[in-house]
């Protein structure tokens, strides 16, 4: 028999709506795949089918999701589903597979390798949400708004945010992921939301002029290192290069 | 002294991190502290490093010194007094503008703030006190400060200074008395210890009162005031004329506003973060063992949360001193925080580690390796029966993969494959253990054989502190080495001299 394959988008929605379509296929999980949609290289004796997002159906999933499973399975999920790897939703299907079955514990089964490879999404995605919180530059315009951009690998805007909405709850803060015109945006002591941008929007945000305090934070930053005993092996390690593009120190 | 005081804003910065980049503790850790409205800030007990400096230290506060003007003569340092360097002094206005700019940017976790000594102890510490006031009340920061107590300070200030910081430390400086004594005249053990057990003694106490407070609901009032940020009337110490009143009763006036916003039952928390030291490596003759007997002494006896180790950069011509220009010691401060970490994390003790006899780690070798070839009467090791406390003092087993062994062994039976992706380091555990009665390869206990095999193992990690400047490196057949350039003069010379 024919393997087919379900081809997706990146959002959640059509991740969760090829989920459903799969499975309500009743073809067998030895027999469909899921794959995203850009990545798919075609292959033989695959039949393919391109999903068409639907939200009634994600909700379905979303919900047995909760339900059957539990929350933090719903949660690990969505790290998964945000992640930047080609097989994530195939990963989460696969893992879907044991979590309807062996309810909420499925969590903690390791020696599952469905559960260990959703664990290692997870992990990547709560890594490099921690390197964003670290390495993430502001910079501060002239009416006081305060504006980051990153380019991260995951889709990691959703994880990130609230971290700094707590922090600077009484600023207007907004976060561009370049990559991806996604912005998180910030009013003084209100909720943040995601607004996707257009590129015009996107450039406008990049041409700003530099900040004041750009200059006294570098001249922190090349004081406070020991000449005798610099390591940029030892930096690179710590601080990889691609996390760099818009470091206020190295602009 | 000459302060210079027409400095720009940019240039104070320059002097003033300059001089506090010896200092090491630059950790954000130990408190976990929500934002609020009206605030700025938060705190994560996980600790945020921000970058990474040219020497791959991570940088997570906003390492100042208040001032570089100081009263004291201490050898080893850059701001004694003896040394013509230009000096000069942060106002309280200066270092809150700086912080709270470099925050909401997200350059920094918040303010490590030191200060050389400026006329006498209980005034810089005064000032600093007056600065943190200003930072928290009027500036209204709620991120992380990490302040150091100024030895001989009045006991009152360093405790109304603890009521605004996360972190406290005291620098024991050096790890004897005798090398206190011959580099910091000015200093004692004992000025240094007893501010040291008062934070200690303060931070047990205040922990009772909260924990006694939150355990009954009803004597706690919610209506927190917040602190208008008009009120910039700084609290005067100096109204009071016989010096600092009695700690308990007057709390409440010089600490306007700051208990009512943390809301522990009424009582602000004090140094949560707790405290920290660091000691200077390499400048004075001490062994690793006295550094590590002292480490280990603090840690039991003063409930320290870290000590840190700073390799001692040789910058003063003293004679009591390494040469300017000696290498910092880093391969031995390393081997010094492995060893602190096992003294914290792994349950060894510093006499297991090191003796009389043998005084020194060896470079070659980390100190958990090097205790293990000392005890091959102790291995293999069955993984699927030793105790967490065995599992622990195996070379290659950490805390996490300790804890995965113990859950997966509940219900079912260990094998390699399984140890690796729990993280055991199988280059170094493999000599050690057995896993169902078998040996991951073939091994003899044998303490020759282990050394060469486990040096072998670390020696990229050695070559890396060793060499961090990359003077020698894998000759990479694509690389022009110009090899076929003409010879020049020096060429020539060295050929002469049989240097080539």
């Amino acid at each position: 028999m024919n393997t087919t394959v379900y081809l997706c988008d990146d959002d959640l929605d059509s991740i969760f709506t090829a989920v459903y379509d799969a499975w309500a296929s009743r073809k067998g999980h030895n027999h469909v795949r899921l794959q995203m949609n850009r990545t798919a290289t075609m292959e033989l004796f695959c039949d393919y089918i391109t999903v068409v997002p639907n939200a009634a159906k994600a909700e379905s999933v979303s919900r047995s999701i909760r339900r059957k499973i539990s929350t933090k399975a719903w949660h690990m999920v969505y790290r998964a589903a945000m992640s930047p790897e080609d097989s994530r939703a195939d990963d989460i299907y696969r893992f879907l597979i044991g979590g309807f079955y062996y309810g909420a514990c499925v969590v903690d089964m390791l020696a599952e390798p469905a559960v260990r490879r959703l664990q290692e999404l997870n992990r990547n995605i709560a890594n490099e949400t921690h390197y964003h919180k670290e390495f993430l530059r502001f910079d501060a315009t002239a009416e006081g708004i305060l504006f980051a951009r990153i380019r991260p690998k995951g889709n990691i805007l959703t994880m990130l945010t609230p971290h700094f909405a707590d922090r600077l709850s009484g600023e207007n803060f907004l976060i561009l992921d370049v990559g991806r015109r996604l912005a998180a945006v910030h009013p003084a002591g209100q909720d943040w939301y995601l607004a996707s941008l257009s590129r015009e929007q996107a450039e406008s945000f990049l041409s700003q002029k530099p900040d004041e305090y750009r200059d006294l934070w570098k001249t922190f930053y090349d004081t406070i290192a020991i000449e005798e005993r610099k390591n940029p092996l030892l930096q690179r390690n710590n601080m990889p290069l691609w996390y760099r593009e818009f470091m206020t120190e190295f602009l | 002294m000459l302060i210079q005081k027409d400095l720009t804003l940019q240039q104070k910065l320059e002097i003033l991190s300059d001089a506090a980049k010896y200092d090491v503790a630059c950790t954000s850790s130990g408190v976990d502290r929500g934002g609020q409205s009206g605030t700025m800030g938060n705190t994560a007990s996980c600790g945020i490093c921000h970058s990474f400096a040219a020497d791959g230290r991570c940088i997570s506060l906003l390492k100042i010194l208040m001032t570089n003007a100081c009263i004291h003569d201490c050898r080893y340092c850059l701001n004694r007094i003896s040394n013509d360097t230009v000096r000069t002094y942060f106002t309280p206005e200066e270092i809150c503008t700086l912080t709270m700019e470099f925050y909401r940017r997200n350059y920094i976790e918040g303010l490590f703030l030191s200060s050389g000594i400026l006329h006498s102890a209980n005034e810089t510490m005064e000032r600093m006190y007056q600065t943190l006031w200003l930072l928290r009340e009027v500036y209204g920061f709620w991120g992380y400060i990490h302040v150091k107590a100024i030895p001989g300070a009045d006991p009152a200030l360093i405790e109304y200074v603890g009521h605004l910081a996360d972190r406290m430390s005291i620098n024991l400086e050096l790890p004897t008395v005798d090398g206190l004594k011959s580099l910091a005249p000015a200093k004692s053990r004992k000025r240094i210890l007893t501010p040291m057990r008062l934070i200690q003694k303060g931070i047990q106490e205040n922990h009772h009162l909260i924990s006694d407070k939150m355990a009954a609901p009803t004597s706690v009032s919610s209506g927190s005031k917040a602190v208008s940020l008009n009120d910039t009337a700084l609290p005067d110490i100096r109204k009071f004329p016989d010096g600092l009143p009695d700690r308990a009763e007057d709390r409440k006036i010089l600490l306007p506003g700051f208990s009512d916003r943390q809301n522990y039952g009424g009582s602000s928390r004090f140094v949560p973060a707790g405290q920290s030291t660091q000691m200077i490596i390499g400048a004075t003759p001490e062994t690793d063992h006295q550094i590590l007997s002292v480490t280990e002494a603090l840690y039991r006896q003063f409930d320290l949360k870290r000590v840190f180790f700073s390799a001692y950069t040789a910058l003063n011509d003293d004679s009591r001193l390494p040469a300017p220009g000696t290498p910092p010691p880093l391969l031995r401060e390393h081997r010094l925080y492995q060893a602190d970490w096992l003294l914290r994390y792994y349950g060894f003790s510093a006499n297991e580690l090191l003796s009389e006899e043998r005084p020194h780690f060896n470079l070659l070798l980390d100190p958990k390796c090097d205790w293990a070839l000392r005890h091959l009467e102790k291995f293999p090791l069955e993984v699927g029966r030793a105790d967490y406390a065995a599992l622990l003092r195996i070379p290659g087993i950490g805390v996490r993969s300790a804890r995965r062994i113990l859950k997966a062994r509940r219900y079912g039976t260990l094998n390699f494959d399984m140890l690796k992706k729990f993280g055991v380091v199988l280059k170094r555990a493999g000599y050690f253990i057995t896993c169902e009665g078998k040996t991951c390869r073939t091994i003899r206990l044998d303490e020759d054989f282990l050394t060469g095999e486990l040096i072998a193992d670390d020696r990229k990690k050695r070559f890396q502190l060793e060499d961090p400047h990359g003077r020698y490196r894998q000759l990479s057949f694509f690389d022009d080495f110009n090899l076929g350039g003409q010879p020049e003069q020096e060429d020539i010379f060295k050929s002469f001299s049989g240097q080539i």
